[in-house]
């Protein structure tokens, strides 16, 4: 089902020139309200009357995750405190978080586009949804929420930590629709296959996203829960979920253009590649009133296609993304950057400086271990202090990342050492 | 009297002893006595050997995190009850870890204790004999 046929299916034409009247807009009221914008548009002698479509988009400057850091919090909101009725945050590179906030409308329009998405998963006002996204300040949660509730379906906020519990209201409750994690969904259908009550289960659709997966295990999950899925992909700082899904012919995502205009760019040259050529994916957002964002670097690597879908929508698809431009690791849904790793390592101070993160996949869940070097300096003959060390690490990587780390004390030197960019992280999940 | 004992940082993985037990011969030490203490993921080799000092080096040199650890080396008779009788004289005394160094003659007991020069004056008191460090380094060394 198509949930707005007008926007999801307008011509090219029609497309641009909606985006063109929004970009307008847009970028007039951030060079009013925004000084962050205002100036740098300003460092490049920018007028908002220089920009009159989107063909003049790639004269605007970029702006990156750590623009939103340097002006933590609010600095980049456009509109008063009183007009924002929510606020989001994500972990940053440095342990500061990013803030985003939301007006009234731009809740709605969320809730719109994820309820565009879940209309894609095929879920209607008919279904009974498990929102099975953490609950709080990370975006997933109440943003399926809201989308759920905006379709009309029947929404069971389970958030996460409790998998009996959701397994066993996923049959009480005879629900149809998931919306959780793609490793967190499969750690569930194991869950259902040992118990055996997999034959119980009413569910139809699941919409998954948050992290990076394969289509391996997109065929693995409709199999092995005899369920349609479908990958569902935003960031906080351009909405949350629901910036762009896949449809029933999973031939890419599709971005709700209207309210996020795509560009791919080369990430060395910055400059724009042509259609179907991998670069990294930038956003201007087209609607949004508390942190409209332009030309947002989002350091994720994809291709674009702006021919018509089987499906009969018009709005461009992303490709399955290949990769990130920066070092950022999505673990269970979480954003880590390597960088927090060795600020915390050099916070506990009692390792030598040389540290290996290794991401694995084990029983559908990420693991991340933190391997550091046992300086001389530091090694006392007792195994006591030796744990306590291990335990202080883990903590303080706790705190910092928001994710249980496991430590591993190794022998000196024998983390490799390189001239020049030391290789800190190996992943082995293979998940583009 | 203390002894030298030297404690090596061990990751939990093969061949990490052999290289350890290599890197003693080629520098021509002995080994007199050892014990190893584990986790699933490292451990901690400590040794009695014929020259510490020497050993330290030469393990630092091969990238082994060591250091020199004092232990007291008490002799004990190789006769029943004689270790049981060593520990009641010390139990009110925490004992991190003990192991043993045994020669055809008698044993004697390596124990690391926090406050030795306590552990010392309580068995010396009771007439123990703690093996000097000459004693300790060489105590089954066969003579050619």
């Amino acid at each position: 089902m198509i949930w707005n046929e007008t926007k999801e299916c307008m011509s090219r034409d029609e497309m641009q020139a909606l985006q063109s009247a929004r970009l307008v807009k847009t970028v007039d009221k951030v060079y009013h309200n925004v000084e962050f914008y205002r100036k740098k548009m300003q460092a490049v002698g920018l007028e908002p009357g220089d920009i009159r479509g989107i063909e003049d988009l790639p004269k605007l400057p970029y702006t990156t995750k750590l623009d939103l850091r340097d002006n933590y919090p609010f600095g980049l909101f456009a509109v008063p405190m009183s007009e924002v009725v929510r606020v989001h945050a994500s972990s940053g590179t440095t342990g500061k978080a990013t803030v985003v906030g939301y007006t009234r409308r731009d809740i709605e329009i969320w809730s719109e586009c994820v309820a565009r998405a879940m209309s894609q998963a095929g879920i209607t006002k008919d279904d009974r949804i498990q929102v099975a996204y953490g609950y709080g300040l990370f975006t997933g949660g109440l943003g399926a929420h809201y989308g759920a509730e905006h379709l009309g379906a029947t929404v069971i906020p389970m958030s996460t930590g409790n998998t009996k519990k959701l397994t066993t209201m996923m049959q009480d409750f005879e629900a149809t629709a998931i919306a959780c994690t793609p490793s967190y969904l499969l750690h569930i259908a194991e869950t259902l296959e040992e118990s055996g009550e997999i034959a119980n289960i009413k569910l139809k659709a699941a919409i998954c996203g948050a992290e990076p997966w394969t289509e391996n295990m997109r065929l693995q999950i409709e199999e092995r829960l005899h369920i349609k899925a479908y990958d569902i992909y935003g960031l906080s700082e351009v909405m949350g979920p629901g910036v762009a899904c896949d449809c029933q012919y999973h031939k890419g995502l599709h971005v709700y253009e209207d309210h996020f205009l795509p560009e791919i760019v080369s990430p060395e040259t910055l400059q724009p590649v042509a259609e179907g050529e991998t670069g990294e994916l930038v956003f201007t957002t087209l609607t949004k009133e508390a942190l409209p964002l332009i030309r947002y670097r989002t350091k994720d690597l994809t291709s674009i296609d702006y021919s018509k879908c089987e499906c009969g929508r018009t709005l461009a698809r992303i490709s399955r993304f290949k990769g990130r431009s920066d070092d950022m690791l999505i673990i269970r849904g979480v954003n880590v950057f390597p960088s927090q790793i060795e600020t915390a390592l050099l916070e506990v101070g009692e390792t030598t400086p040389n540290y290996l993160i290794i991401v694995d996949r084990v029983d559908h869940q990420d693991t991340l271990e933190v391997r550091v070097e046992v300086d001389e300096k530091y090694f006392s003959d007792d195994m006591a202090s030796l744990d306590q060390l291990t335990k202080k690490i883990a903590a303080v990587l706790k705190q910092a990342l928001g994710l249980a780390v496991k430590v591993k004390l190794v022998e000196p030197k024998t983390i490799e050492r390189s001239e020049g960019k030391a290789k800190r992280v190996i992943d082995k999940r293979h998940l583009v | 009297m203390a002894v030298k004992q030297v404690s090596v940082f061990m990751e939990n993985r093969e061949g990490r002893l052999e290289e350890v037990t290599k890197t003693l011969k080629d520098e021509g030490i002995n080994i007199t006595s050892l014990s190893l203490a584990e986790t699933s993921d490292y451990g901690i080799l400590r040794l009695i050997v014929s020259d510490p000092e020497r050993a330290l080096t030469a393990l630092k040199a091969a990238d082994f995190s060591s250091r020199i650890t004092k232990v007291v080396a008490v002799k004990l008779s190789h006769e029943t009850g004689s270790f049981h009788k060593m520990l009641s004289e010390l139990k009110n005394i925490n004992i991190e870890y003990m192991y043993v160094l045994s020669t055809s003659e008698y044993a004697s007991m390596i124990v690391k204790i926090a406050d030795y020069e306590k552990a010392e004056k309580i068995l010396t008191d009771k007439g123990y004999t703690l093996l000097s460090e000459g004693e300790a380094y060489n105590a089954n060394v066969v003579q050619a």
